[in-house]
């Protein structure tokens, strides 16, 4: 299976298809969205060396600036050097940019490598998709926060996010007054500005009042009123004429005067245009918001009048219709775009500072204005970007019209391939979203069928938020199929063209045109181009399809034909073309064109998919009527699914939770991780050291080339309850199997030491690897590394370093709980041995506790590694199964394809053939496509087992191993292909008896890693008090918590005043004998006296609990039982009352306080406690409070904080005690 | 008594895969094609695989006896 010749290149292009998106955006950018190409340095550095070395990818980022001085002058270009900028991988500017799979792996890459991602401190990093509104879209909406923009605002508004030639956008929004105008509201510096829409629309264009008031109401029409498709009311007609008086208002009746008024209010917000011409400010402004001609706005205003009027549905936010996507490159180019400018505007102030202080400053020299600008730094830009990179975050100002300024990138983990793959194609809707209460951004939508899988997203937390593209999906970009980057401009040009020939009335000069429902408009790119009569339009849609998919490029082939039919009072109907980048995409059969030869796959976007007749091949009409025939058929079933949704065998038959639970679990196998494992330096590393290919599989496995990486173990599986230990999801593994080789992996973890990273700490001499002469220590090799191949154990030295501030080369010793085996030590070249990665092996061979999964979401674990010769025997053929499950797994579950798997399975490896398990394979037949439709899944199967003498159903006579007898019943066995999950208890298990204490509370500390306990929280203890478990709870949560003997003064009942003093020597010390100590004596400071002193047990946190209490000026006071000792346990006196003084004059006498009576024996908690409130009832907590104090702890410190700061105790405490006042008490951990 | 000389350390080139044998204070560097990164190579010494067998990896319980 892995002897076969690596793979050429064309193997992988279905792979390289799912990364496309990703380097195309990255090739925008450094093609178009650049004018000058960085360059790789001369000498090249490889992906595998930065990442051994943990450098960052990058190449030198080179602009030219220019310099002009007034207008007089001519125009100076300088190149100045932007610093290293980093680089996509595979990107045209990567050094594997078309490299063969053999080219690949001799640079020491995996041969099936795709880039799309960036290697920064050696880490991998990719830009996550984020989910945007999608550009040149005028959305209505409608939300609460609208309204409070100002006094008369309502909660409807149009809000279209308008994109620039260089990817950066700005949203406008057009919102409804309740008076029936409108306001245009958009957001510079941080600043909303709102402008009365009737301004803006006379000053983008030349026109006439008359104009104006017909294109706004040209959408109403009497004859069609309240008529299919009619969206303008008679209120249009009244609105436009507020709209207009609002323009004559503020005296402005010309174009030149609008421009004049919007100029002069802006000209302080645009930077170095202070001085300028109103007028040039507002065409300023209209470049920088990109609200095009009055037209859009025009459509805009009567978009937002039918929202009101009810003649239209307002839009879904939360739909991917609307929706588009950012893409890596596109984010770059944006935050570049407002680096640089921000770089600009710095380096212009300061040669504008040294002209003003330096009158014969020579602008013309370029040399000095160089060294000026080195004030600037330019290289600080591409660090900029290095660090969006590195961090997901996002310095900027403006915020660049996003939603999120930070997790924009994550580590692509190379745990296995489908996790690597998945980073690639997910799509996250925004990290705004996470913390919303409401659910309904998260729902699954019929809008994103066939391009989010439905079955592909995660549960829990980020459950709906984050999804993966399907396998068929596909993002638009700027290149062409065939690698050509694309001129929209002329492709707008020749849609045109196309569109004027069948009949589009273009609306070129005027801005009047008629309006549904006798016409349609049509917007290109947002952009209002003309309109179509309404029996046209059918038609024209068709045309516009047929040109799509026909080979002429009038069309491109990605064009979305976003048709919005006329209907009553739904979506606003109109014809939306979109040619821009960053669109989802997906192939379907158009099959109202004849087909010629695969001439006939149309590229769908989800805009139009809404209003398109998509006929699916699963058997049934879908609900479609007669009257509307499909036009388009879905290739193939599969293509709603993921690539690790495809990956399930016969997902079909599954319960659809438990293939979300696979898709999961897919991407939590310990795998065969990388073919060039022996190159890589990653942190941490899983890998499976015996995978096998799978028996039953999906078309989409060999697609995918996923047998370069597999992820599991053909293991026979029987059904049956053996011994119990497969109780609750437990399996029994067979002992024998397991120590053949069954599920062995290893994690490798690499530590990078560099030395020369410590150089500051002494005076400048370097440290280096070194070897001391005098320790004889045999696990350091004379270089100072250790062997390879050594095992290291916990706590033992393995390398040594020294400089020549030290006498002797220091050794390191190794931490971690377990032994390792030393795997590879890689030294970088510098003159001294200083860097180094050493990498460890992990040996995780399946034991007991570790987890395992079929690809159906059932997972469990491994309860006992049973020898073979206990297994039970097939009475035919003598074979003992890998792994044994209950049955009990099955029933509520319903994972059938699990057992068809096992089926095919068996029966695939009797006929020596794999066996294809595609999903809705059968569906297809149903629809008269391809082959006979006579048997079932099943017969077909059973079929197979029964040729070769097996059972029918894949039942087998089995024996039990321990008695030899014959089982009573006949068991279901077969191989099933089984994942080893990286959850391994060799990493998760905590013990402790004691160790590290806390230092405030003395109890137990928390975390695997330091060797903490486990928390015994308030639930642990209701229960056990519900047990009534009292001498074991007080053994958790006392004795072995923080037990703690104090003194008590039973004078004052105070715990905080007992001192010792210090015994007067007896004798001096003899030497060899030792002195006779005197007993401690303990007196009460505030008594002056021993007389009364107890010694009684308690939690530490309680004497805690009563130095924080004295810090905010409360007296805590124990009282005995009625002053009698009674001593019915070994340590001291039952306390039975505890009182808290809040001592607001300070005479000693309470103003009020809680008293609590209770008694030692119940420490334990199973207070029954009489309980006396002196005083107010804010008290009360505090009671309550107390019990948890005293026994768990809660919150308590910091409530009666806040009950101080309140002013419930308006006497200042005593200064010294405020420092030993920190913040909480909370936690009990208890030693295990 | 001094020192014994330090030994030599065998290290693999990471790029022509040649063997290269450096002292200490040697520049790290492949003499055959100047590459910077090299791999040590594996020990000849014996090394005690009894620690590294299954029992003392998979922490039955420590005592050397299993649990079943």
């Amino acid at each position: 299976m892995f002897g076969k010749q690596l793979a050429a290149a064309e193997d992988f292009a279905a792979v390289r298809e799912l990364f496309r998106h990703h380097i195309e955006s990255f090739d925008y950018l450094v093609t178009k969205g650049l004018e000058e190409e960085s360059k790789m340095m001369q000498v090249p550095l490889l992906p595998f060396e930065c990442r051994q070395a943990k450098l960052s990818y990058t190449g030198k980022f080179m602009a030219e600036v220019c310099f002009k001085y007034n207008d007089s002058g001519a125009v100076i270009r300088e190149k100045f050097n932007f610093g290293q900028l980093p680089i996509m991988l595979q990107s045209k500017l990567c050094h594997l940019r078309g490299a063969t799979p053999q080219k690949l792996v001799s640079y020491k890459e995996e041969a099936s490598e795709m880039g799309g991602y960036f290697i920064l401190n050696g880490l991998e990093r990719v830009v996550r998709l984020v989910i945007l509104p999608k550009r040149n879209y005028p959305t209505s909406m409608v939300r609460n926060s609208f309204r409070d923009r100002k006094e008369g605002y309502t909660d409807k508004a149009v809000v279209i996010r308008c994109e620039r030639e260089d990817q950066s956008s700005v949203t406008v929004k057009l919102y409804y007054l309740r008076n029936g105008s409108a306001r245009l509201g958009f957001w510079i510096q941080g600043r909303e500005y709102l402008l009365p829409v009737g301004v803006v629309l006379k000053a983008l264009i030349d026109t006439t009042d008359r104009e104006i008031y017909e294109c706004l109401t040209c959408c109403y029409v009497e004859n069609y009123e309240k008529g299919k498709g009619a969206v303008g009311t008679q209120l249009v007609g009244e609105r436009a004429q507020i709209i207009l008086d609002e323009v004559r208002d503020l005296k402005l009746f010309t174009r030149h005067e609008c421009l004049e008024h919007i100029g002069e209010h802006f000209r302080p917000l645009m930077g170095g245009l202070e001085n300028e011409r109103p007028s040039v400010v507002s065409h300023v402004l209209q470049t920088l918001t990109r609200f095009g001609p009055s037209k859009e706005l025009g459509f805009m205003v009567q978009k937002l009048f039918s929202l009101v009027d009810q003649t239209s549905v307002l839009d879904n936010p939360d739909s991917l219709q609307n929706h588009e996507v950012l893409l890596p490159g596109h984010l770059i180019t944006i935050y570049l775009k407002e680096k640089l400018e921000e770089w600009l505007q710095r380096t212009k102030k300061i040669i504008e500072d040294e002209i003003n202080k330096n009158k014969d400053f020579d602008f013309g020299n370029v040399t000095k204005v160089k060294k000026l600008m080195d004030k600037n730094p330019a290289k600080q830009i591409s660090l900029a970007v290095e660090n969006m990179l590195k961090t997901g975050r996002l310095n900027t100002q403006s915020g660049l019209d996003l939603q999120q300024r930070a997790g924009l990138t994550v580590q692509a983990e190379r745990l296995n391939y489908l996790r690597f793959i998945s980073h690639f194609r997910a799509v996250h809707r925004g990290a705004s979203f996470a913390g919303l209460r409401t659910t309904s951004v998260r729902k699954l939508l019929p809008e994103s069928w066939g391009f989010l899988c439905p079955v592909h997203t995660p549960d829990g937390e980020p459950c709906g938020l984050l999804n993966h593209m399907t396998h068929i999906c596909r993002i638009t970009s700027f290149f062409d199929a065939q690698g050509n980057i694309r001129d929209f401009s002329k492709i707008r040009e020749s849609i045109l063209s196309v569109l004027s020939a069948v009949g589009m009335k273009t609306s070129k000069p005027n801005l009047v045109q008629a309006g549904p429902p006798a016409a349609f408009s049509v917007l290109l790119d947002g952009c209002v181009v003309g309109s179509i009569s309404s029996s046209k339009v059918e038609k024209v849609v068709a045309h516009l399809r047929r040109l799509k998919v026909s080979a002429a490029p009038v069309i491109p082939e990605d064009l979305e034909v976003g048709y919005v039919p006329l209907s009553m009072g739904g979506a606003y109907p109109g014809l939306y073309l979109f040619t821009i980048p960053s669109r989802f995409v997906r192939p379907v059969k158009n099959i109202s064109i004849p087909s010629v030869e695969g001439q006939n796959i149309e590229l769908i976007g989800p805009f139009e998919q809404v209003f398109m007749e998509i006929r699916c091949p699963d058997g049934r009409d879908g609900g479609r009527k007669d009257g509307f025939p499909a036009t388009h058929e879905e290739i193939h079933p599969t293509g709603m699914l993921s690539v690790v949704a495809n990956l399930t065998p016969w997902s079909d038959h599954n319960q659809s939770p438990r293939n979300m639970y696979q898709c999961q679990m897919a991407k939590q196998t310990m795998a065969f991780s990388l073919q060039g494992l022996c190159n890589r330096a990653d942190q941490k590393l899983y890998h499976l050291q015996t995978p096998q290919s799978p028996i039953v599989r999906t078309s989409a496995y060999k697609k995918y080339c996923i047998d370069e990486y597999p992820t599991g173990t053909n293991a026979i599986v029987a059904v049956l309850s053996y011994t119990g230990y497969d109780m609750e999801d437990a399996m029994i593994l067979n002992k024998s199997s397991v120590e053949r080789g069954m599920f062995h992996g290893h994690i490798y973890q690499t530590e990078t030491i560099d030395l020369s990273d410590q150089k500051k700490r002494s005076d400048n001499t370097p440290t280096y690897f070194k070897k001391s002469n005098v320790d004889k220590n045999p696990l350091i090799d004379s270089d100072g590394l250790p062997h390879v191949g050594q095992t290291i154990k916990p706590y033992e030295e393995y390398y040594s370093f020294t400089n020549d501030t030290l006498h002797k080369p220091r050794a390191v010793k190794r931490k971690g709980t377990e032994p390792v085996i030393v795997d590879y030590v890689a030294i970088d070249g510098k003159k001294l041995l200083q860097k180094a990665n050493i990498r460890f092996r992990h040996t995780r061979n399946p034991i007991i506790g570790d987890k395992f999964s079929s690809r159906h979401g059932q997972k469990g674990v491994c309860s006992q590694l049973w020898p073979d010769i206990d297994m039970p025997f097939s009475g035919v053929t003598g074979m003992r199964p890998d792994l044994i499950i209950n049955p009990h797994a099955f029933p509520s579950r319903m994972t059938i394809a699990m057992l068809l798997e096992s089926v095919a399975a068996k029966g695939g490896s009797l006929h020596g053939n794999y066996v294809d398990a595609t999903p809705f394979a059968s569906s297809k037949n149903a629809n008269g496509e391809t082959g006979p439709k006579s048997k079932t899944l099943v017969d077909e199967l059973g079929e197979m087992l029964k040729v070769k003498g097996f059972n029918y159903h894949g039942v087998e006579v089995l024996y039990s191993g321990v008695y030899g007898t014959e089982l009573t019943c006949e068991i279901f066995i077969g191989p099933v292909y089984y994942q080893r999950l990286r959850h391994m208890v060799s990493d998760k298990f905590q013990v402790r008896s004691t160790g590290t204490v806390d230092q405030v509370t003395r109890q137990p500390i928390k975390g695997r890693k330091r060797g903490g306990g486990i928390r015994f929280g308030e639930m642990e203890r209701d229960s056990m008090l519900a047990h009534g478990a009292a001498y074991l709870l007080h053994d958790r949560l006392h004795t072995c918590s923080d037990y703690h003997i104090a003194d008590v003064c039973s004078i004052c009942g105070s715990i905080l005043t007992s001192t010792f003093i210090q015994p007067k020597r007896v004798g001096r010390a003899v030497s060899g004998i030792p002195s006779v100590r005197a007993p401690k004596k303990v007196i009460c400071h505030a008594c002056k006296t021993s007389k009364g002193m107890e010694t009684v047990a308690m939690p530490y946190v309680f004497r805690y609990l009563a130095a924080e209490l004295a810090s905010m000026n409360i007296k805590m006071t124990l009282q005995n039982n009625e002053g009698v000792h009674v001593r019915p346990r070994k340590t001291g006196m039952i306390i039975q009352k505890v009182v808290f003084n809040a001592n607001m004059v300070g005479n000693g006498e309470a103003d009020y306080g809680v008293v609590i009576d209770t008694t030692a024996e119940e420490f334990d908690g199973s207070s029954s406690a009489d309980v006396v409130l002196c005083d107010i009832g804010e008290c009360k907590f505090l009671l309550l409070d107390f019990l948890l104090v005293l026994f768990l702890s809660k919150s308590f410190v910091r409530k009666a904080r806040n009950l101080y700061d309140s002013g419930a105790f308006p006497l200042e405490p005593p200064p010294r005690f405020l420092p030993a006042f920190r913040g909480r008490v909370s936690v009990c951990f208890m030693h295990m | 008594m001094d020192p014994p000389p330090p030994e030599a350390v065998y290290y693999i080139c990471g790029d022509c895969g040649m063997e290269v044998q450096l002292k200490s204070n040697d520049v790290i560097q492949c003499r055959e094609c100047g590459y910077r990164i090299l791999y040590k190579k594996r020990t000849r010494r014996i090394i005690d695989f009894g620690l590294t067998n299954v029992d003392s990896l998979d922490y039955s319980n420590g005592r050397g006896s299993r649990i079943f």
